[in-house]
Protein backbone atom coordinates (compact mmCIF):
# COMPACT_ATOMS: atom_id res chain seq x y z
CA UNK A 1 0.00 0.00 0.00
CA UNK A 2 1.33 3.15 -0.86
CA UNK A 3 2.23 6.12 1.71
CA UNK A 4 1.07 9.19 1.35
CA UNK A 5 3.65 12.32 1.72
CA UNK A 6 2.37 12.89 5.01
CA UNK A 7 2.83 9.72 6.39
CA UNK A 8 5.70 9.05 5.67
CA UNK A 9 6.74 12.40 7.64
CA UNK A 10 4.71 12.67 10.34
CA UNK A 11 3.75 9.01 11.79
CA UNK A 12 3.30 10.99 15.28
CA UNK A 13 2.78 15.10 14.64
CA UNK A 14 3.99 14.62 18.28
CA UNK A 15 7.56 13.23 17.69
CA UNK A 16 10.94 15.28 16.47
CA UNK A 17 10.33 15.74 12.92
CA UNK A 18 13.41 16.46 10.88
CA UNK A 19 11.62 16.85 7.26
CA UNK A 20 8.96 19.45 8.53
CA UNK A 21 11.74 21.22 10.31
CA UNK A 22 13.36 21.59 7.11
CA UNK A 23 10.43 22.39 4.91
CA UNK A 24 9.65 25.08 7.35
CA UNK A 25 13.11 26.76 7.00
CA UNK A 26 12.98 26.38 2.87
CA UNK A 27 9.59 28.51 2.92
CA UNK A 28 7.14 29.84 5.49
CA UNK A 29 4.39 27.22 6.54
CA UNK A 30 5.49 24.57 5.14
CA UNK A 31 6.77 22.99 7.93
CA UNK A 32 3.05 23.01 9.54
CA UNK A 33 1.47 22.06 6.17
CA UNK A 34 4.05 18.80 6.11
CA UNK A 35 2.61 17.77 9.88
CA UNK A 36 -0.78 18.25 8.43
CA UNK A 37 -1.86 21.04 10.39
CA UNK A 38 -3.18 23.18 7.61
CA UNK A 39 -5.10 25.68 9.00
CA UNK A 40 -1.81 26.57 11.05
CA UNK A 41 0.64 26.57 8.14
CA UNK A 42 -2.18 29.09 6.06
CA UNK A 43 -2.10 31.37 9.62
CA UNK A 44 1.90 30.96 9.89
CA UNK A 45 1.95 31.81 6.42
CA UNK A 46 0.26 34.76 6.14
CA UNK A 47 1.93 36.08 9.35
CA UNK A 48 5.69 35.76 8.01
CA UNK A 49 4.96 36.44 4.75
CA UNK A 50 2.71 39.72 5.50
CA UNK A 51 6.15 40.73 7.65
CA UNK A 52 8.13 40.06 4.80
CA UNK A 53 5.95 41.92 2.27
CA UNK A 54 5.33 44.53 4.12
CA UNK A 55 9.23 45.28 4.70
CA UNK A 56 9.26 45.23 0.91
CA UNK A 57 6.60 47.43 0.26
CA UNK A 58 8.09 50.46 2.29
CA UNK A 59 11.42 50.10 1.43
CA UNK A 60 11.62 48.33 -1.60
CA UNK A 61 13.80 45.90 -3.15
CA UNK A 62 16.89 47.57 -1.09
CA UNK A 63 15.43 46.25 2.08
CA UNK A 64 17.47 43.26 1.36
CA UNK A 65 20.91 43.30 0.67
CA UNK A 66 23.51 41.02 1.94
CA UNK A 67 26.45 43.14 0.33
CA UNK A 68 25.74 46.32 2.35
CA UNK A 69 23.36 45.14 5.48
CA UNK A 70 25.43 42.30 6.03
CA UNK A 71 24.06 41.80 10.10
CA UNK A 72 20.42 42.71 8.94
CA UNK A 73 20.95 39.62 6.46
CA UNK A 74 21.88 37.00 9.07
CA UNK A 75 18.12 37.91 10.80
CA UNK A 76 16.59 37.93 7.48
CA UNK A 77 17.58 34.66 5.87
CA UNK A 78 15.50 32.73 8.51
CA UNK A 79 12.75 33.72 6.32
CA UNK A 80 14.13 31.04 3.95
CA UNK A 81 13.84 30.96 0.19
CA UNK A 82 12.02 34.48 -0.37
CA UNK A 83 14.83 36.72 1.59
CA UNK A 84 17.24 34.81 -1.05
CA UNK A 85 15.48 35.28 -4.32
CA UNK A 86 15.10 38.81 -3.47
CA UNK A 87 18.53 38.89 -2.60
CA UNK A 88 19.26 37.52 -5.80
CA UNK A 89 17.45 39.73 -7.87
CA UNK A 90 18.76 42.65 -6.36
CA UNK A 91 22.31 41.89 -6.97
CA UNK A 92 21.68 40.88 -10.40
CA UNK A 93 19.35 43.08 -11.24
CA UNK A 94 19.45 46.44 -9.39
CA UNK A 95 22.88 46.78 -8.97
CA UNK A 96 26.03 47.57 -11.32
CA UNK A 97 29.44 48.31 -11.15
CA UNK A 98 30.87 52.38 -9.73
CA UNK A 99 32.00 53.74 -12.91
CA UNK A 100 35.05 55.18 -11.01
CA UNK A 101 35.66 52.11 -9.16
CA UNK A 102 34.81 49.00 -11.19
CA UNK A 103 35.11 46.38 -7.79
CA UNK A 104 32.70 48.48 -6.19
CA UNK A 105 29.44 46.83 -6.77
CA UNK A 106 26.94 49.72 -5.49
CA UNK A 107 22.84 51.01 -6.05
CA UNK A 108 22.31 53.55 -8.32
CA UNK A 109 22.57 57.66 -7.37
CA UNK A 110 20.18 60.12 -8.96
CA UNK A 111 21.24 61.14 -12.44
CA UNK A 112 22.60 57.63 -13.30
CA UNK A 113 21.02 54.92 -15.25
CA UNK A 114 22.34 51.17 -15.31
CA UNK A 115 23.80 49.54 -18.98
CA UNK A 116 25.41 46.40 -20.01
CA UNK A 117 29.38 46.80 -21.21
CA UNK A 118 31.01 43.74 -22.16
CA UNK A 119 28.40 41.61 -20.57
CA UNK A 120 28.79 44.27 -17.27
CA UNK A 121 26.92 46.23 -15.48
CA UNK A 122 27.73 49.56 -14.72
CA UNK A 123 26.20 53.15 -13.71
CA UNK A 124 26.45 55.64 -16.77
CA UNK A 125 25.86 59.33 -15.78
CA UNK A 126 22.51 60.47 -17.54
CA UNK A 127 22.44 63.94 -19.21
CA UNK A 128 20.52 66.73 -17.78
CA UNK A 129 17.99 66.19 -21.09
CA UNK A 130 17.50 62.67 -20.31
CA UNK A 131 17.16 63.42 -16.35
CA UNK A 132 14.46 65.52 -17.66
CA UNK A 133 12.56 62.62 -19.87
CA UNK A 134 12.21 60.79 -16.30
CA UNK A 135 15.24 58.50 -16.73
CA UNK A 136 17.23 57.13 -13.66
CA UNK A 137 17.87 54.24 -11.63
CA UNK A 138 16.04 51.05 -11.75
CA UNK A 139 14.86 51.30 -8.18
CA UNK A 140 14.83 54.25 -5.38
CA UNK A 141 16.50 52.87 -2.24
CA UNK A 142 14.83 54.00 1.00
CA UNK A 143 16.65 55.88 3.06
CA UNK A 144 16.89 56.29 7.15
CA UNK A 145 13.97 55.39 9.07
CA UNK A 146 11.97 54.05 6.52
CA UNK A 147 14.82 51.85 5.62
CA UNK A 148 15.21 50.55 9.32
CA UNK A 149 11.99 49.89 9.71
CA UNK A 150 11.75 47.92 6.18
CA UNK A 151 14.59 45.68 7.09
CA UNK A 152 13.64 45.51 11.26
CA UNK A 153 10.04 43.72 9.87
CA UNK A 154 11.73 41.66 7.12
CA UNK A 155 14.48 40.62 10.39
CA UNK A 156 11.10 40.43 12.60
CA UNK A 157 9.58 37.40 10.02
CA UNK A 158 12.46 35.65 9.98
CA UNK A 159 12.63 35.57 14.12
CA UNK A 160 8.86 34.35 13.88
CA UNK A 161 10.08 31.68 11.35
CA UNK A 162 12.68 30.71 13.65
CA UNK A 163 9.97 30.18 16.25
CA UNK A 164 7.62 28.61 13.54
CA UNK A 165 10.95 26.21 12.45
CA UNK A 166 11.32 24.97 15.90
CA UNK A 167 7.23 24.62 16.18
CA UNK A 168 7.52 22.29 12.87
CA UNK A 169 10.81 20.43 14.37
CA UNK A 170 9.24 19.60 17.74
CA UNK A 171 5.69 19.78 17.44
CA UNK A 172 4.16 20.00 21.16
CA UNK A 173 1.06 17.42 21.69
CA UNK A 174 -1.18 20.29 23.57
CA UNK A 175 -1.58 22.54 20.80
CA UNK A 176 -3.13 20.71 18.77
CA UNK A 177 -5.63 19.12 20.85
CA UNK A 178 -6.70 15.89 19.43
CA UNK A 179 -10.80 14.86 18.27
CA UNK A 180 -12.14 12.75 20.52
CA UNK A 181 -15.48 10.49 19.23
CA UNK A 182 -13.29 9.81 15.66
CA UNK A 183 -12.91 6.65 13.96
CA UNK A 184 -10.15 4.70 15.39
CA UNK B 1 15.68 52.68 -20.38
CA UNK B 2 14.57 53.29 -16.77
CA UNK B 3 11.77 56.04 -15.68
CA UNK B 4 11.34 57.33 -12.00
CA UNK B 5 7.66 56.05 -11.33
CA UNK B 6 7.04 54.14 -8.58
CA UNK B 7 6.79 50.67 -8.49
CA UNK B 8 5.71 48.45 -5.57
CA UNK B 9 8.19 46.98 -3.82
CA UNK B 10 11.02 48.48 -5.93
CA UNK B 11 11.03 51.38 -4.64
CA UNK B 12 10.92 52.77 -1.36
CA UNK B 13 7.43 54.97 0.02
CA UNK B 14 7.74 58.27 1.20
CA UNK B 15 6.09 57.54 4.59
CA UNK B 16 8.62 59.40 6.63
CA UNK B 17 5.96 61.58 8.48
CA UNK B 18 3.86 58.48 9.60
CA UNK B 19 6.87 56.22 10.68
CA UNK B 20 5.35 55.84 13.89
CA UNK B 21 2.13 54.41 12.67
CA UNK B 22 3.73 51.58 10.49
CA UNK B 23 4.05 49.65 13.84
CA UNK B 24 0.63 48.80 13.53
CA UNK B 25 0.44 46.14 10.85
CA UNK B 26 3.79 45.11 11.27
CA UNK B 27 2.17 44.20 15.17
CA UNK B 28 -0.90 42.51 13.06
CA UNK B 29 0.98 40.18 11.20
CA UNK B 30 3.48 39.44 13.92
CA UNK B 31 0.40 38.59 16.55
CA UNK B 32 -1.17 35.94 13.07
CA UNK B 33 1.84 34.40 12.73
CA UNK B 34 2.68 34.07 16.54
CA UNK B 35 -0.40 32.89 17.55
CA UNK B 36 -0.92 30.39 14.61
CA UNK B 37 1.74 28.38 16.50
CA UNK B 38 1.58 29.29 20.10
CA UNK B 39 -2.53 29.45 20.43
CA UNK B 40 -3.14 26.30 21.68
CA UNK B 41 -7.10 26.35 20.76
CA UNK B 42 -7.55 27.71 17.78
CA UNK B 43 -11.51 28.67 18.45
CA UNK B 44 -10.09 31.11 20.83
CA UNK B 45 -7.31 32.47 17.62
CA UNK B 46 -9.07 35.74 16.68
CA UNK B 47 -9.47 37.31 20.37
CA UNK B 48 -5.85 35.90 21.31
CA UNK B 49 -4.28 38.01 18.12
CA UNK B 50 -6.17 40.97 18.93
CA UNK B 51 -5.34 40.95 22.35
CA UNK B 52 -1.70 40.63 21.57
CA UNK B 53 -1.94 43.21 19.03
CA UNK B 54 -3.30 45.75 21.94
CA UNK B 55 -0.65 44.60 24.35
CA UNK B 56 1.98 44.74 21.67
CA UNK B 57 0.77 48.73 21.01
CA UNK B 58 0.37 49.39 24.58
CA UNK B 59 4.03 48.71 25.53
CA UNK B 60 5.28 50.51 22.94
CA UNK B 61 2.79 53.41 23.82
CA UNK B 62 3.88 52.84 27.49
CA UNK B 63 7.67 53.02 26.56
CA UNK B 64 7.13 56.07 24.57
CA UNK B 65 5.67 57.76 27.57
CA UNK B 66 8.35 56.80 30.06
CA UNK B 67 11.26 57.28 27.39
CA UNK B 68 9.34 61.43 26.99
CA UNK B 69 8.95 62.09 30.35
CA UNK B 70 12.61 60.68 31.31
CA UNK B 71 14.44 62.42 28.69
CA UNK B 72 12.02 65.99 29.37
CA UNK B 73 11.68 66.07 32.71
CA UNK B 74 13.30 63.65 34.84
CA UNK B 75 16.99 64.74 33.06
CA UNK B 76 16.39 68.25 33.26
CA UNK B 77 15.84 68.24 37.10
CA UNK B 78 19.19 66.18 37.87
CA UNK B 79 21.40 67.58 35.65
CA UNK B 80 19.65 71.48 34.72
CA UNK B 81 21.52 73.07 31.49
CA UNK B 82 23.30 76.27 32.83
CA UNK B 83 20.90 79.24 31.66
Amino acid sequence: MPYTLRQMASPDPNEFNPLAGLAALVFPGAGHLVLGRTKRAVLVCVGVMGLFLFGLLIGGIDAIDHRNDKVWFYGQILVGVPTLAVDYVHQNHFKAADPNNPAVIRSGYPGEHRVVVDGRPVWQLLTPEQIDQGMGPPNVPGLGRINEIAMLSIVLAGMLNLIVFLDALMPTPEREPRKSGGAA
Amino acid sequence: MTTLAYVPFIDALPLHDVWYLLIVPMSIFLAIGYKGVRCRDLSRYPREVVVFVVQILGAMALLAIGFTVFINYIIPMLAPMPT
